[in-house]
């Protein structure tokens, strides 16, 4: 049977043995991040940095998507998901696994292309300042594993892709409203709002890491004795 | 260990095979048998509770470990190499076993670039040598050569010694000779 360590040692060597997972959403979001930077023109002030706000949360909201839309690509070759399913000991160990790497991939693709929206705009971009920071980590640990249990769900169904977005559009706009408030608040130095904002990231991320463990596990273990 | 009563699976309320009853011990080898499209694979599936919607009764032993090989695949992470795709329980004369003395040869190859063949093996390895106390096999022959089926066959009967039990679905029959205490025939109704 498979254990935690197992899981977290091949999702590690995957994620150098399968460098396209990474580098595909990376280089999208990069070119995606430069190009709109060359579209800045001569914007300044209040409205430069209104745009970068919009290009910054558009960057990461789509390298959330990139990198759930492969969440699972390694396992759906050779049916190694059915296998997994069967052969772990500990499913939630699985779910910890992946949630820990899909992270790291958003994250680093979150930084990469928020170091080319600096280099190109001349500005230092918001990600680097720690309320910000903190917003773009509870949205990435929130939204990675909401996402993670619902591709789980949809995985086996032939209509996956609208199961996947019937579902998770509309449970995490709470948390993408509450970034993209936080972002604009802090673009208008409104700080006393701020933590209200951070709050209610804080509270629907813990709802949505609490349902991603939780339920995956129940979701995904096969069943042990049944009639019907 | 496992008790199935008047089990049976409907593909758009049609049932697949007449409900079988049959029960498994520890250290019995059960063969599943029936015609091409009888739902051998799906009863496996069933029985390994991956697929729900059955009629019937499946009561497996609270807590008892399975594990279960599909037919045409073998569940590997392909970009991996063999030992990242084994659990570490594996020993080295498993290994030996299965993929011959000179197995390290391998050991930087990503299993993507195997022969059908040395995937089934690594696939057996992998399954038989985990704790399950039962296993279940659907077509373990394919794309086995003759030492593979030797070594299938060995490795079966040190673990029905050891106590463990298995389901097993093959058209070939030969091979399961001494093997299989009993067998369940699925009838199309």
């Amino acid at each position: 049977m498979i254990s935690f360590q197992q899981h977290l040692r091949s999702h590690f060597k995957l994620f150098f043995k399968r460098p396209l997972d990474i580098l595909a959403p990376a280089l999208f979001s990069i070119i995606l991040a430069t190009l709109l930077n060359f579209n800045l023109g001569s914007l300044e002030g209040e409205n430069k940095a209104y745009v970068l706000e919009l290009i910054q949360v558009l960057v990461i909201f789509l390298s959330l998507e990139l990198c759930l839309a492969n969440a699972f690509s390694a396992e759906s070759e050779d049916q190694a998901f059915t296998y997994l399913r069967t052969h772990t000991q500990s499913v939630y160990g699985w779910f910890l696994a992946k949630w820990l790497f899909t992270f790291a991939q958003v994250l680093c693709i979150c930084f990469l292309a928020n170091l080319a929206i600096g280099f190109f705009s001349n500005a230092t971009p918001t990600i680097f300042r720690w309320q910000f920071l903190l917003a773009t980590l509870l949205l990435c640990c929130g939204l990675g594993s909401l996402g993670l249990l619902l591709r789980s769900i949809a995985f086996e169904s032939r209509l996956s892709r609208i199961v996947f977005s019937l579902l998770y559009y509309p449970i995490a706009s709470p948390a993408l409203l509450a970034y993209s408030n936080i972002t604009e608040l802090y673009r208008l130095s409104a700080f006393s709002e701020l933590n209200s904002w951070l709050s209610l990231l804080s509270g629907v991320t813990l709802l949505y890491i609490a349902a991603g463990c939780f339920l995956f596990g129940e979701l995904n273990r096969p069943s042990e004795s049944s009639n019907s | 260990m496992l008790e199935v009563k008047n089990l049976t699976f409907s593909f758009f309320d049609s049932p697949l095979w007449r409900p079988i009853s049959f029960q498994c011990k520890p250290g019995e080898l059960i063969h599943l048998r029936g015609p091409n499209g009888a739902g051998k694979s799906t009863c496996l599936k069933v029985l390994s509770g991956l697929l729900p919607g059955f009629h019937g009764q499946v009561e497996w032993k609270s807590g008892l470990k399975k594990a279960y090989l599909q037919s045409e695949t073998n569940g590997l992470f392909l970009d991996l190499d063999y030992i990242n795709n084994l659990s570490s329980d594996c020993s080295s004369s498993d290994l030996s076993d299965w993929l011959g003395p000179r197995h390290m040869v391998w050991k930087n190859f990503p299993v993507r670039n195997f022969s059908t063949g040395m995937r089934r093996r690594l696939g057996l390895l992998r399954t038989l040598s985990s704790d399950a106390s039962c296993v279940l096999l659907d077509e373990p022959l394919m794309g086995l050569d003759q030492s593979g089926i030797q070594t299938l066959v060995k490795k079966i009967k040190s673990g029905i010694e050891n106590g463990q039990s298995f389901l097993v679905v093959s058209h070939q029959t030969q091979w399961l000779d001494g093997l299989a205490t009993s067998s369940v025939d699925l009838e199309r109704p």
